[in-house]
């Protein structure tokens, strides 16, 4: 009896061991069709990666699928995110190509994004060094001397051209708030944009991937970078980018100048921000749920692919010369990038709210604020939805806070909440509005320096002719 | 031949052969790509001219003086003028190049935020000039394009306005769409009801040398446009999908006679046509100049530049001279043979014209269905073409100008953002720029010319025409409707922040103080005027005929069908039952309408990777059906 049950248990623990091992020596896509999704229109850098490795991978899989690329473009790559996370089956016959600006609406908590990268399963990620560099004549920097630079940067009129606050170059826009280094700055520029007017010399300070830094102004004795983000080691250490050896990391340059090491909520976000705009520059996943075997299949075949020569001679082209991570050091890398305490989450609600209220177009002191509707008082005095109780105290009259809770101001009544993946559902719970100055008040002071110049009020802009003067 | 295909354009024929051009020669991968995106801009003057679809952005204005051409028989002369015209656009184009890559660094680089402002301003000017009676009315639908142009997410924050809760209206709403929405379903419909073919006459006149002799005749206008085209194209700030109507609206201007503009004159061929095929070479100088794209299909073309291992940049300039040459060869000649593929296949195609409608409009609607389906590829497309086709059947009727509609949405996200980054930056000191006050002159003189045009209109306005008065109710519901919408986008900027408020508030109260004038004016008018125009008053609409509502509820009904069993074979049954009972075709030849359609999708599906719309069947009852059908 005893030898039977043991003799049984004893085959059940080998059974259970040789299960994985036969499942993965069995899988195989014979005959299937791998669907690969780029959440993009055809010719951009998700796209061209992915077209990169396609005809590769197919070689490299388990029966030699054929692998086809599907664009699936909208919402900046949420819709066929939304789509992948809700329908795609885990079988190994799909897989996606997320890029960063996939994986912020999640970490930022936008309501359009109802998907949680976090349980996606990876199984590359593709690193791409990112710099932030400048025009020398008009700031004075030299990219040699971190003081130096950086009281050049606190003296300038910094231009600083991108697209929308909740796009990569969030990043960049809170490393220039810790530094208290204050930039003007200017939206709706897509990075052509940008770089086109940093040609014309209308903006002075720009941020782009290491490659394309180098290969535009590499040789370029005016336009020096200031610092890298660096690159995350598999200790987890910050090393320097390997194409910027001599080019300081942003903490580098951090302790250099304020002689202490960056921290709190602050520095918090930006290590999420990075971790999503450099390490996970593009990754490869499954969908949820995918086993094992299929992942290490797939792990297995990508890192042939990338090893190929063909792909090996393409690569650097496409994402610069940072080495490729795999399987769980990528899944590390998303849970770094997508996980935010409610301290950071809070932190960055609020500055992303005093981002696109502080800045008016015109000086607030020749016009009217901005009234919408022409009845601004009772708008603000306007119960929020939801029946939350109304905003206390003064409320501006176009506090903003977005109505499909793209980001949220920092008194938000849900915004304590700690989870990234937390799917809201559209009729139950808004966003309270125009609840931000309250919490101002309770937190005074949550810049690194606090002065008048941070807060959130706008205040008119400076111009190019009177800084100049 | 992507062309032809309308809504595929270059850009989609471009992805197609970036797999292939892996491991090419980069000379041959080079002339490949560029050939192709030269050639689009020719081959879409087909569905353009013949059908009333516009091929792609870059053919629009096309449709308004093609298509009235091929209905009045004269489909041969337009084409043939078209071709000449694109010829020699492309040829000037690629002339251009050669010199502009050494020369134009300076230029491009003049053009800062001011310029960029006072750029869109000058296009948005030609809106004057595309209005037809009643000025309030062309204001206000090119406000109606504005409002438009401000759903899904703002240029300036990326938050979502007006989404009416759709992840579809995440992005704003795609330019092929509302395209396709203006003119291709409310000639369509309007086509079915008057029945008959294309061509009333029913007869294909010949015109080939007529068409070039039209153009030898106004080969100045041509190569205006073909000049305007390079230096829109090469400039940033206007982007390639308003050269055509910036070509046609100086056509416009610069002619005496104006009135037979939009109802068939050659020279609204020829002046977009120069036009759109001379900015492939413009939109290539800053490509090659500064690895900057001019247009999206240079964008396109830009990776695959990299993918073949060229590196754009003023280095292509001193290293690889002989690459530049070759890029400018590859369009001339590429034009050339375009060209010369297109005059050979005109006769046959523009055949189209003379069979009867009823045979062809299935077909055209679920061609100009699938053209939607490519902007995002989603159920959404289809939905916002039905909702925008309505807005455009009634446009038509009352007598909106679509055009300026069109021009207000083109631009809509320039001026958002081109006012915002100018005064951002430079305040009112952008005015103190020599070419701003330049462009500024250039805006006065567009201006002074719509406001001296004097409108006249050929048939007098009276009690019978479709300029009456009396029973107006219709008019009134338009209007209103108009208003309403212009109420919710003021309600929903009031959300938001001045970032993402303040451009859609701007809009809705243009919108709204264009409308007011428009209704006093119809509330206090004693006799027909110019603010009246029903087309189905005064003749237009004669008994017996099926309504527009009643082609507008076959389409619901075919995207309701569609829901139900899958976007293939919703069409499917659509082109079937049209064939069988609307056109009354014999059962076998309507199926094998349907099938050969049902074919063509799904070559299509296999070719491009795409993935049609599925229906409940599908999803729900989880339904895989074989290749074509799915």
């Amino acid at each position: 009896m005893l030898n039977i049950s043991r003799r049984l248990a004893l085959g059940l623990a080998v059974a259970v061991m040789a299960t994985p091992a036969a499942a993965a020596d069995n899988f195989t896509l014979a005959g299937k069709t791998v669907t690969w999704i780029v959440g993009f229109k055809e010719g951009g850098g998700t796209d061209r990666l992915t077209r990169v490795l396609q005809s590769k991978l197919a070689e490299h899989l388990p029966g030699n699928p054929e692998v086809i690329v599907l664009n699936k473009p909208g919402g900046g790559s949420v819709t066929a995110s939304n789509d992948f996370h809700a329908n795609a089956p885990n079988d190994g016959t799909t897989l996606i190509m997320a890029s960063t600006s996939g994986l912020l609406p999640p970490l930022l908590g936008a309501k359009v994004a109802r998907y949680d990268p976090n349980q996606w399963v990876a199984v590359a990620g593709f690193s791409r060094g990112a710099t932030m560099f400048g025009i020398s004549d008009q700031l004075g920097v030299g990219g040699s001397d971190a003081k130096a630079d950086y009281a050049a940067l606190r003296r300038a009129n910094i231009r600083f051209g991108l697209e929308t606050p909740i796009s990569a170059e969030m990043l960049d826009l809170v490393s220039l708030n810790l530094l208290d280094i204050d930039a003007r700055v200017i939206f709706g520029l897509s990075s052509k944009d940008a770089e086109a007017a940093l040609a014309r010399g209308e903006m002075n300070m720009n941020t782009d991937n290491t490659r394309s830094y180098l290969k535009d102004y590499g040789n370029d004795p005016e336009i020096n970078p200031v610092w890298s983000y660096g690159v995350i080691a598999e200790d987890g250490s910050l090393l320097r980018d390997p194409d910027l050896p001599d080019v300081p990391t942003f903490p580098e340059f951090y302790e250099a100048v304020k002689g202490r090491e960056p921290a709190g909520p602050g520095y918090e976000l930006q290590r999420n921000l990075m971790n999503a705009k450099v390490m996970l520059s593009k990754s490869v996943m499954l969908p949820p749920g995918t086993p094992d075997h299929i992942r290490d299949a797939y792990v297995a075949a990508m890192k042939k692919v990338v090893a190929d020569p063909d792909v090996a001679a393409k690569l650097p082209r496409e994402v610069g010369s940072m080495p490729v991570n795999f399987g769980d050091a990528t899944q590390r890398a998303i849970a770094l990038g997508t996980a935010m305490s409610p301290e950071v989450r809070e932190w960055a609600d609020a500055f992303l709210w005093k981002t696109t209220t502080r800045r008016s177009t015109e000086p607030a002191g020749r016009r009217a604020p901005f009234r919408p509707g022409g009845r601004a008082g009772a708008a603000a005095a306007r119960t929020p939805r939801g029946g939350a109780p109304p905003a206390r105290g003064p409320a501006p009259e176009w506090a903003g806070i977005t109505s499909d809770g793209t980001f949220r101001g920092p008194g938000d009544p849900a915004g304590g909440r700690g989870k990234v993946s937390r799917i809201r559902s559209r009729s139950s719970e808004r966003p309270t509005r125009r609840a931000g100055p309250d919490n101002e008040r309770n937190e005074p002071c949550w810049t690194p320096r606090c002065s008048p110049s941070h807060n959130w009020r706008p205040r008119p802009p400076s111009f190019p002719s009177r800084r100049a003067s | 031949m992507v062309g032809v295909l309308p809504g595929l354009g270059g850009t989609a024929g471009l992805a197609l052969l970036l797999p292939f051009i892996f491991g090419m020669e980069p000379g041959v991968a080079l002339a490949m790509m560029i050939g192709l995106t030269a050639v689009t801009t020719t081959s879409d003057t087909f569905p353009s001219v013949l059908m009333g679809i516009p091929g792609t952005s870059g053919s629009q204005a096309t449709v308004l003086d093609g298509f009235p051409m091929s209905k009045r028989g004269e489909a041969t002369r337009a084409l043939s003028a078209a071709f000449v015209s694109s010829l020699f656009g492309g040829i000037f184009g690629a002339f251009v190049l050669s010199f502009a890559v050494f020369a134009a660094k300076p230029i491009i680089l003049s053009i800062g935020f001011g310029e960029q402002f006072m750029l869109v301003v000058l296009a948005l000017s030609m809106v004057g000039i595309l209005t037809c009676v009643s000025i309030w009315k062309g204001l206000a639908a090119c406000s109606m394009g504005l409002m438009l142009g401000a759903l899904g997410a703002a240029p300036l924050s990326g938050v979502r306005r007006a989404t009416f809760g759709s992840e579809y209206l995440l992005d704003p709403l795609p330019l092929v769409v509302v395209g396709l929405a203006m003119f291709a379903t409310p000639e369509i419909i309007d086509l079915l009801r008057r029945g008959g073919s294309i061509a009333e006459t029913g007869k294909l006149g010949s015109g080939w040398l007529r068409g070039f002799r039209d153009w030898l005749s106004n080969w100045w206008l041509s190569l205006r446009c073909a000049a305007i085209g390079c230096v829109v194209g090469a400039l940033p700030g206007l982007g390639g999908s308003v050269v055509d109507w910036i070509a046609y609206g100086h056509a416009v201007q610069t002619t005496k006679d104006k009135e037979k503009y939009g109802t068939g004159d050659v020279r609204g061929v020829i002046a977009p046509e120069s036009a759109n095929n001379a900015k492939e070479g413009g939109a290539l100088v800053p490509t090659i100049l500064l690895g900057i794209p001019g247009s999206g299909s240079m964008a396109i073309l830009l990776g695959g530049l990299v993918l073949i291992g060229v590196e754009p940049g003023v280095e292509l300039l001193t290293e690889d001279l002989d690459l530049v040459y070759l890029v400018i060869f590859s369009i001339a000649a590429a034009n050339v043979v375009g060209a010369g593929i297109c005059f050979a296949l005109s006769p046959k195609i523009a055949k189209l014209t003379t069979i009867r409608y009823a045979l062809l409009a299935p077909f055209m609607l679920g061609l100009v269905f699938f053209a939607a389906f490519q902007a995002t590829r989603s159920w959404g497309d289809l939905v916002a073409l039905l909702a925008l086709s309505a807005l455009g059947v009634y446009m038509k009727r009352f007598g909106w100008p679509r055009p300026a509609l069109l021009i207000g949405f083109v631009l809509a996200e320039r001026v958002e953002s081109s006012v915002y980054q100018t005064v951002a930056l430079y305040g009112i000191t952008f005015l103190q720029r020599p070419i701003v006050i330049g462009l500024l002159i250039l805006t006065s003189l567009s201006v002074a010319a719509a406001v001296f045009h004097k409108r006249t209109h050929s048939t007098p306005m009276t009690g019978d025409s479709p300029f009456t008065n009396r029973r107006a109710g219709p008019q009134w519901l338009f209007l209103a409707g108009i208003a309403a919408f212009a109420c919710f986008i003021l309600w929903d900027a009031r959300n938001h922040n001045q970032l993402t408020g303040l451009y859609p508030a701007v809009a809705a109260w243009s919108a709204l103080a264009f409308l007011a004038p428009l209704g006093l004016g119809m509330a206090f008018a004693r006799r027909p005027g110019p603010m009246f125009h029903d087309a189905e008053r005064g003749g237009g609409g004669a008994p017996g005929r099926p309504s527009a509502e009643f082609f507008l509820g076959l389409l619901l009904a075919m995207l309701l069908l569609s829901a139900v069993i899958g976007y293939v074979l919703g069409v499917a049954s659509f082109i079937f039952l049209f064939l069988r009972f609307r056109a009354g075709v014999n059962t076998a030849h309507a199926f094998a309408g349907a099938a050969a359609f049902v074919l063509l999708l799904g070559v299509l599906s296999d070719q491009l990777t795409l993935r049609y719309p599925l229906g409940l069947l599908q999803t729900w009852l989880g339904l895989d059906l074989p290749w074509p059908l799915q």
